[in-house]
């Protein structure tokens, strides 16, 4: 766990675009346990606004993920910690993400 | 040769060696001089000096007396280790013997249950898939695919989707929409019976265990969408997770969102599941048959 603001955080993440009733209580778990670089990285980007750019890994950089991928700042947070953790297994998931882009939807109850 | 025989040999040679020196011929008494035989006379008589032949018989009882006590000592080092090999074998066997000889006690008895009823979740209606898969998509199929027409490949995709939606007992299955959608997207379920795919799917490039992995991975939303609805029945516990899962990311591109979140969803790990062990018992039975 990493020393962030999670409410400064919270309101970043509304700020872009990230919606409370979907979830973002979950996500701002996934960006609090990020350790290392990827730490850094949502540090600089909490201070910023801006995420740095960092060298492919697998074939992914941020602007694959940004362009390609269409992720938010956050998402591509998320993602380069993901490589940066397991980057053969997650870049397969990455690639698969990109190649189906399935969408799922559950209706609301 | 006895001691006699060798005193006789030897002597005869050494006298044969006189007998060259008699003839005056240096290199042969050079010769007889390094003459082994010559040595070995020469040793023998050494030998037969009383004093000396009393030492050698002591030397000769001492290394008998050392042989005797080194056969006692590696006798019993072998026995030592021996027996260490053994009591190190025991104590690996009295350690394992019960993991491998007797039911493992299980502490969790809960966490046991819920092991067995999630896995019998997971694998529910997948067997029947793949049986269908087998079935439809033959080899046949998969060797014309490429050169069939849209509507062929639609057709073959749609008695598919149909077989899936009896082996997942799917209450609310309306069938497959085949259209156009948003590049990269193949397909999505939203729940209500129905499930979407794109018409690029069926298109030439695409090859059948696409078809059968999402087909069967929309199908499968569809069926954890009526297990949260409480139209199967499944353990308690794994409907709450694929409630919860649901009510968390539920956007329209979620990874856009939260990669991590998305990946490792409840509910997409499971879709995941059921549409790749598909193609793998599919491709499986293939590879099997072309080997056999």
């Amino acid at each position: 766990m990493n020393n962030i603001n999670r409410d400064k955080l919270k309101s970043l993440l509304l700020n872009e675009g990230y919606i409370e009733a979907n979830g973002i209580e979950m996500t701002l778990n996934n960006l609090m346990n990020l350790t290392g670089e990827a730490a850094k990285m949502l540090q600089e980007w909490m201070e910023t606004g801006k995420v740095r750019k960092f060298e492919p890994i697998e074939g992914f950089d941020r602007n694959f993920l940004r362009n390609e991928m269409k992720m938010k700042n956050p998402a591509i947070i998320l993602a380069y910690g993901m490589l940066l953790d397991n980057p053969k297994y997650n870049a397969l998931m990455l690639r698969r993400m990109h190649a189906r882009q399935l969408k799922m939807s559950i209706p609301k109850k | 040769m006895n001691e006699f025989e060798f005193s006789q040999e030897t002597s005869q040679l050494f006298e044969t060696n006189e007998n060259l020196d008699v003839n005056g011929d240096v290199i042969n008494q050079v010769r007889a001089s390094v003459n082994p035989a010559v040595i070995a006379h020469g040793a023998y008589r050494i030998a037969e000096i009383p004093e000396v032949k009393e030492k050698i018989n002591e030397g000769k009882e001492a290394i008998g007396d050392a042989l005797v006590e080194a056969k006692d000592t590696v006798v019993e080092f072998g026995e030592k280790v021996k027996n260490g090999i053994v009591d190190f074998c025991m104590g690996v066997y009295e350690n394992v013997k019960d993991f491998f000889t007797e039911s493992k006690s299980v502490e969790n008895k809960e966490f046991a249950l819920l092991s067995k009823e999630f896995s019998e979740t997971r694998e529910f209606g997948i067997q029947e898939c793949s049986d269908a898969a087998m079935k439809i998509f033959t080899p046949e199929v998969i060797d014309n695919w490429g050169g069939m027409t849209n509507e062929e490949r639609s057709e073959i995709a749609k008695t598919y989707a149909d077989e899936v939606a009896k082996a997942f007992e799917l209450v609310n299955y309306s069938g497959v929409i085949i259209e156009q959608l948003e590049p990269g997207t193949n397909g999505y379920n939203n729940g209500d019976g129905s499930i979407h795919l794109s018409d690029t799917l069926v298109g030439a490039w695409t090859t059948p265990f696409e078809i059968m992995d999402v087909i069967t991975h929309e199908m499968r939303h569809q069926y954890q969408n009526e297990c949260i609805r409480g139209y199967h029945d499944v353990p308690e516990d794994v409907r709450n997770e694929w409630a919860v899962a649901s009510a968390i990311y539920n956007y329209d591109q979620p990874s856009c969102y939260d990669p991590w979140g998305y990946t490792y969803n409840p509910l997409e790990i499971d879709s995941r599941y059921a549409g790749e062990t598909v193609v793998r018992n599919v491709t499986n039975q293939m590879i099997n048959s072309l080997i056999a």
